[in-house]
């Protein structure tokens, strides 16, 4: 009854198709939702075969309401399913199992296993439960999953289940901190239907909090994790999931004892039941491969249009190779996909197989080919033959020039690797294999190219699935503000997941402690490091010294790396071959006369040390350079058609190898004046040098390298500078520098600003000088830190040392400062001294050798000197030069003279337009001021007359007198060539109350001794306790010292001398300077100590030498009223006025009130006085509106009052 | 683009509801033409072929374009029905036709003309479930 009515409804269905409208509208409501799908008006999918399809972790829009749900999703229906009975069950189990073993060949028992854990599963439904939890093992590639997908469609074809879909989740991909995140969003997508099959796969590698979670999913059917979601297995069937070899254990589905190396206990125990694949045997594997190519070929065919026949050779290699291999199905799949597929649509593709062709796949001599009536292409199989692809890649490898060391690495690395594998494949325990690589090295040594072949090898091994190479620096891991660097460094490590991860410059992520940008940089890619330990082979690359700190920058890092490989430097040798390489490789031939040549070229140009422009980038830029040379040859011979040979062939010269110019050293010192002790030291080495060869040539082998750093000590302008640079040269010449460059530095290019930098500077510069000379000019000034230094000083000294101990093959460095100061710094450090074993001191340079710098910077500037100024120029330079004196003197006085020259030159020949042409470059005597000075000796007369001028002091005066008479006298004697009276100690201690005209005597003899020729210069430099002491410990020494120096040539003037002994011991430590300063400089300063009488007799007993080198002492006696009316005279006239007779007599009763007053101050008394006369005579006459001349410059004696 | 497209929206979509709403009665007007022609014995103008045609047109717009069938799938039900009627209406146009034969030109007696139309109708209602069973617009339970 039912049924008729059943049918007769179905007709009416059948005749009115608008009932599916209302169907329509029950399904999905009347108004449609947002993003439904197009009306299936005319439904072109056939609903009755469902297609499978991969889940999608996004396809979230999955709705249900109750139990009683309907739903559609992917042209899916889900089923209502009814309780089955248990007939029924095993009816439909029984028809499920039927067509699973048709589907999946060879693995009766693991379906049986299968099919039984699920039909377990409707058999004893718990509530809230998971139906069954079941393990899912065996080797790759034996159709576990492919089986497991089957039973599930199969399922739902029979209504046994809802959905014909499995979740996967991979519970290796999450972190630790994703599981209230991405885990759970994940686990909630997976569990949100009523029932389902989730499997899990990745739990050995999981984090222990995710599989305590989902064992507890497994056991209790559910959990909830802190933030309060709560995840429900209940009516789901859970899978475990390992794709390892594992034994059988019995015929039930029963866990074997062996399952535990493969997964933690906690999962273990919730397994109910166990579906273990079996290893597949020849004839099995070769069915399988005919299944899965037969479908492969069908697709191709329909895809290419072409007919595809496979030999039956083919299913037996790949049976065979899929069983050694033990990876089965998924071998054969693998190949399929990545081999055959990718060779045959690439000849389609390029028309090679035309349509419709008939095309043969065959397997012989060991490989695979591709077969047409036109062509017979090998399909290279690279899954397979992996012995051969690593071969190749070492064929590369081996190809490389030089890299022994690195070579035997690799090699060492594949038969690790492999015994390895062969282990795991004999089903030992595999050791896990840390790959990660530190390769250290300079630039150019191949680095990069040997990790591009490590990420093949890898590969070729199969210990990368990709081995691609990602080559990243420090900014492209770190980010430019806080946070960022983590995200970015993780973008790249995901790049490079599958291969190599090549950090190039490692060392600039930890260059300092406080970089924590670096750090953030390195803690992520460790951490990354292990998350992805099979995945990911990370290679740092840097200098060799670099990496050591940057591995020691963070005390995990080295145990990280367990292979550190060393790149050394290209020998020359080496680097003839890549060059010979490379001009092959780009089609050019160097001729074999270059060869030696090149050798030589190479040598020269390697620096061991100098981080940069070595090895193989010098080769290339060598050759680079050597191309162009040679287009410009070519292009330079137009005459001649170049023929295809010439084009080709690059020469001796192009690589700018030519003939050696013979070096001359005599011609090289001829230019450089004086300097004979620098001279026969570059003789000696030059002697050396030949004598070297002679033993070279007689085949005797001795070392005769030697430290050459010097230290040049002397004044200012005496040619050091100048020095190092020929020096430079010649060594250079000689053979003992390879560039020869000189790097000019001072403190200030070594020392930092901040604490810890110096050290970097210095290491800087030196390397920059590598191969060259390093001249640090004033160096003392290293070991000067003082205050603020902050032994910055030290530091740059102390790296300097151990720099200069390093590279002392190709540096040569020259200190270079005054004389005691150098002295004093070698002192300093000890190292120091010993590591500069030649010591060159520029003495100034004499008259006669200023006059002929003179000449040759005239010459060289285009003037001409006339003939009477070279002679006087020697007598110029002789009283200018002023020795010990450090500015202003040698070379640079003479360059600085001659430009004075040229100025007045120009100014005297600015006012006469008339001159002739050949005179507008000639310097006369004129110009250097020579002439002028007979003039300016009419002014000898001038200081004795200013002598007499003085009022009073005859005793003063007489002493003058004689002491200049004695010395005039002692130099016509030597004029005259009579034998020289011993030099003279002039030093003058000045006794006297203030005002009693000490100072005016002072600079009357400082110009008297310069006529006189005693001193060089009548400066005065006058200064008292203030100018010599300083306000610390240790700094009036120096202050002393620049007065000194100021003074030299001069006469320094001390008043209130006495001061200095009084109080503290600053004083007395510019005493002691003083002292030594005139015993060093005998000939060149006088001493004039001034004071009161009394307190200058206190302090010349205060010290014993003082008395003794100053021999003379002047009294200067208070002047007498007489006197000092004289001198107000004096004063008045000075200023254009006269004294009235009345007025002296005023001023004489005032002044003798004043008799004996030491305070009174002598001449400064008169001084005031008649100041102050001037002023109340300006007061009075301010009144008087018309005062005559004569009353306006005269002094009465009111005015006095 | 989006100007245009916005431009043709409002210039076609008022002429789209007057189609829809024109579909929707559009059975109701052959039927009631057939039955004048039945009753007055008169033949009829014979338009509904033509509007059976245009209304045809603007459901195959509605199909082959996303956007312009917008308003169609508003509805769940609407396309397919629109569908529906558009054969039913054909159906009954083509009887029209044939009634027309015999009212214009008296080609076959009144009998045979109601008979053939009647014929053609079942034909086409056939086809139509026909149609609609090969595709159906409703999920039905698996086999």
């Amino acid at each position: 009854m039912g049924i008729m009515r059943n049918r007769v409804m179905a007709a009416i269905r059948f005749l009115f198709p608008e009932y599916q409208l209302v169907e329509l509208v029950r399904e999905k409501g009347f108004i449609a939702k947002k993003k439904a799908p197009p009306a299936r008006a005319f439904n072109k999918m056939p609903v009755q075969q469902p297609l499978y399809e991969e889940p999608r972790p996004e396809s979230n829009s999955v709705m249900y309401t109750e139990k009683n749900y309907q739903r559609v999703e992917n042209g899916y229906k889900v089923q209502e399913r009814k309780s089955l009975s248990p007939e029924e069950l095993d009816h439909q189990f029984r028809e499920v199992e039927r067509s699973l073993k048709q589907k999946v060949i060879g693995q009766q028992a693991f379906i049986e296993d299968l099919v039984a854990g699920y039909k377990e599963g409707y058999m004893n439904e718990q509530p809230n439960k998971a139906r069954n939890v079941i393990l899912l093992a065996g080797a790759p590639g034996t159709g576990k999953k492919t089986a497991l997908e089957w039973l599930v469609r199969e399922m739902y074809t029979y209504g046994l289940a809802d959905w014909p879909q499995i979740t996967e989740i991979d519970l290796k991909r999450y972190e630790a901190d994703e599981i209230s995140g991405n885990f759970i969003n994940d686990m909630a997508a997976a569990f949100q239907d009523p029932e389902g099959t989730v499997l899990f796969r990745g739990i050995k590698e999981a984090d222990p909090a995710i599989v305590n979670l989902v064992s507890r999913l497994a056991a209790e059917g559910s959990f909830r994790t802190k933030e309060g979601v709560r995840i429900s297995a209940a009516d789901y069937f859970l899978l475990f999931y390992i794709d390892e070899p594992v034994e059988r254990g019995n015929d039930y589905g029963q866990l074997s004892p062996e399952l535990e190396r493969h997964l933690p206990v906690s999962i273990l125990q919730t397994a109910r039941t166990a579906a273990i694949s079996s290893l597949l045997d020849r004839e099995t594997m070769r069915r399988i491969a005919e299944e899965l190519l037969g479908q492969a070929v069908e697709e191709l065919t329909r895809g290419m249009k072409t007919k595809l026949v496979i030999h039956p050779s083919v299913y037996e290699a790949l049976a065979e190779m899929a069983e050694t291999n033990k990876t089965f199905g998924e071998a054969v799949q693998h190949w399929i996909e990545t081999e055959l597929t990718l060779a045959l649509s690439g000849l389609r593709a390029r028309n090679e197989i035309g349509a419709h062709e008939t095309v043969r796949i065959r397997f012989k001599d060991d490989s695979f080919f591709i077969e047409s009536n036109t062509l017979e292409v090998p399909i290279k199989a690279r899954s397979f033959a992996r012995q051969e692809t690593i071969d190749d890649v070492l064929n590369e490898l081996n190809g490389l020039t030089g890299l022994e060391s690195v070579k035997t690495f690799v090699h060492e690395l594949i038969e690790t690797v492999q015994v390895n594998k062969l282990r795991g494949r004999e089903g030992e325990n595999a050791m896990a294999m840390s790959l990660h690589m530190v390769f250290t090295g300079n630039p150019g040594t191949g680095k990069t190219t040997v990790a591009r072949l490590i990420g093949r090898i890898l590969k070729a091994l199969g210990l990368l699935p990709q081995g691609q190479l990602i080559e990243v620096t420090r900014q492209e891991l770190v980010g430019q503000y806080v946070g960022s660097t983590a995200p970015k460094t993780m973008a790249k490590v995901t790049e490079a997941l599958g291969g190599v991860l090549f950090i190039d410059e490692a060392y600039t992520l930890a260059r300092h402690d406080h970089d924590t940008f670096g750090v953030e940089a390195i803690d992520t890619i460790v951490k990354a490091m292990e998350d992805h330990r099979d995945n990911l082979v990370v290679v740092l690359a840097g200098y060799t010294q670099e990496m050591e700190t940057f591995l020691r920058s963070n005390p995990g890092l080295r145990s990280r790396f367990p292979f550190i490989v060393e790149f050394p430097d290209y020998k020359a040798a080496d680097m003839l071959d890549i060059m010979i390489a490379m001009a092959n490789k780009n089609g050019f031939q160097i001729e074999a006369a270059a060869n030696e040549g090149l050798l030589e070229l190479f040598e020269q140009k390697q620096i061991p040390g100098r981080n940069d422009s070595g090895n193989g980038r010098l080769v290339r830029n060598l050759f680079e350079e050597a191309v162009r040379k040679q287009a410009t040859r070519i292009r330079g011979k137009k005459s001649e058609r170049p023929s295809e040979g010439d084009l080709q062939l690059l020469i001796r010269a192009d690589f700018g190898i030519g003939e050696k110019e013979a070096f001359n050293i005599e011609n090289e010192l001829a230019g450089i004046v004086g300097l004979e002790k620098v001279k026969v030291f570059v003789r000696t080495l030059e002697k050396q040098l030949i004598v070297d060869r002679r033993r070279k040539e007689a085949g005797i082998q001795v070392d005769t390298g030697q430290t050459l750093n010097m230290i040049f000590s002397g004044n200012p302008g005496t040619g050091k500078t100048m020095m190092a640079r020929l020096l430079a040269g010649m060594l250079r010449s000689m053979g003992y520098l390879k560039k020869g460059h000189l790097i000019e530095v001072d403190r200030s290019d070594l020392v930092a600003e901040y604490v810890g930098q110096t050290a970097n500077k210095t290491k800087l510069v030196v390397e920059s000088a590598l191969g060259g000379v390093l001249f640090i000019d004033e160096a003392y000034a290293l070991a000067q830190d003082g205050v603020q230094g902050g032994g910055f000083g030290k530091e740059a000294i102390d790296t300097l040392v151990r720099l200069i101990e390093l590279h002392k093959d190709n540096l040569v460095v020259i200190l270079a400062g005054y004389t005691e100061d150098m002295i004093r710094f070698a002192q300093v450090n000890p190292g120091i001294s010993s590591r500069f074993p030649l010591q060159i001191e520029f003495p100034d340079y004499t008259p006669t050798e200023m006059q002929q710098i003179a000449s040759v910077m005239v010459k060289a500037r285009g003037f001409v000197l006339a003939s009477e100024v070279s002679d006087s120029l020697v007598p110029y330079f002789n009283e200018k030069q002023i020795p010990g004196k450090k500015d202003g003197g040698n070379a640079r006085l003479v360059r600085n003279t001659l430009e004075q020259a040229i100025r007045k030159q120009a100014e005297r020949l600015a006012d006469r337009p008339d001159i002739a042409a050949e005179k507008l470059n000639e310097l006369i005597a004129e110009d250097f001021g020579l002439s002028a000075d007979a003039a300016s000796s009419g002014n000898s007369a001038n200081a004795l007359e200013a002598l007499d001028s003085v009022v009073g002091l005859s005793s003063v005066k007489e002493f003058v007198r004689s002491l200049s008479a004695q010395i005039e006298v002692a130099k016509r004697r030597e004029e005259m060539g009579l034998p020289k009276a011993s030099a003279q100690a002039l030093h003058l201690v000045f006794k006297g109350n203030p005002g009693t005209g000490k100072t005016t005597i002072a600079r009357i003899l400082a110009k008297r001794f310069n006529e006189l020729g005693v001193i060089k210069a009548d400066t005065l430099v006058e200064t008292d306790r203030s100018g010599l002491v300083a306000g610390y410990v240790g700094q009036t020494a120096l202050k002393t010292k620049e007065v000194v120096d100021r003074a030299l040539g001069g006469v320094l003037f001390v008043d209130e001398a006495y001061s200095l002994a009084e109080g503290d011991q600053f004083g007395q430590e510019a005493i002691d300077t003083l002292v030594k300063a005139m015993d060093d400089y005998r000939d060149r300063l006088i001493v004039i100590l001034a004071g009161y009488d009394e307190d200058m007799e206190r302090f010349l007993n205060s010290n014993a030498g003082l008395r003794s080198r100053f021999p003379n002492i002047i009294a200067f006696p208070d002047y007498t009223a007489e006197e000092m009316l004289q001198i107000s005279h004096l004063i008045a006239k000075g200023q254009g006025y006269a004294i009235t007779r009345e007025a002296e007599i005023a001023l004489r009763s005032i002044l003798e009130t004043y008799a004996g007053d030491i305070t009174a101050g002598n001449g400064r008394l008169v001084r005031n006085l008649v100041e102050k006369a001037i002023r109340s005579h300006a007061l009075r006459i301010s009144g008087k509106a018309n005062a005559t001349a004569e009353e306006l410059s005269t002094l009465n004696a009111e005015d006095f009052e | 683009m989006n100007v245009l497209k916005w431009f043709f929206i409002i210039l076609l979509y008022p002429i789209m509801f007057v189609m829809m709403v024109l579909t929707l009665i559009m059975p109701f007007m052959a039927y009631d033409d057939l039955k004048n022609v039945l009753t007055y014995e008169v033949p009829s103008s014979g338009s509904t072929l033509t509007m059976v045609g245009f209304c045809s047109f603007f459901i195959y717009l509605a199909m082959k374009s996303k956007w312009l069938g917008m308003p169609y799938r508003k509805i769940t039900i609407l396309l397919p029905m629109l569908q529906m009627i558009i054969y039913t209406s054909l159906a009954l146009a083509i009887g029209g036709t044939i009634l027309n034969k015999w009212a214009d030109q008296a080609m076959f007696s009144k009998g045979t003309a109601i008979a053939l139309a009647l014929l053609a109708f079942v034909a086409i209602r056939l086809f139509l479930s026909f149609l609609y069973w090969k595709n159906p617009i409703a999920q039905r339970k698996s086999q």
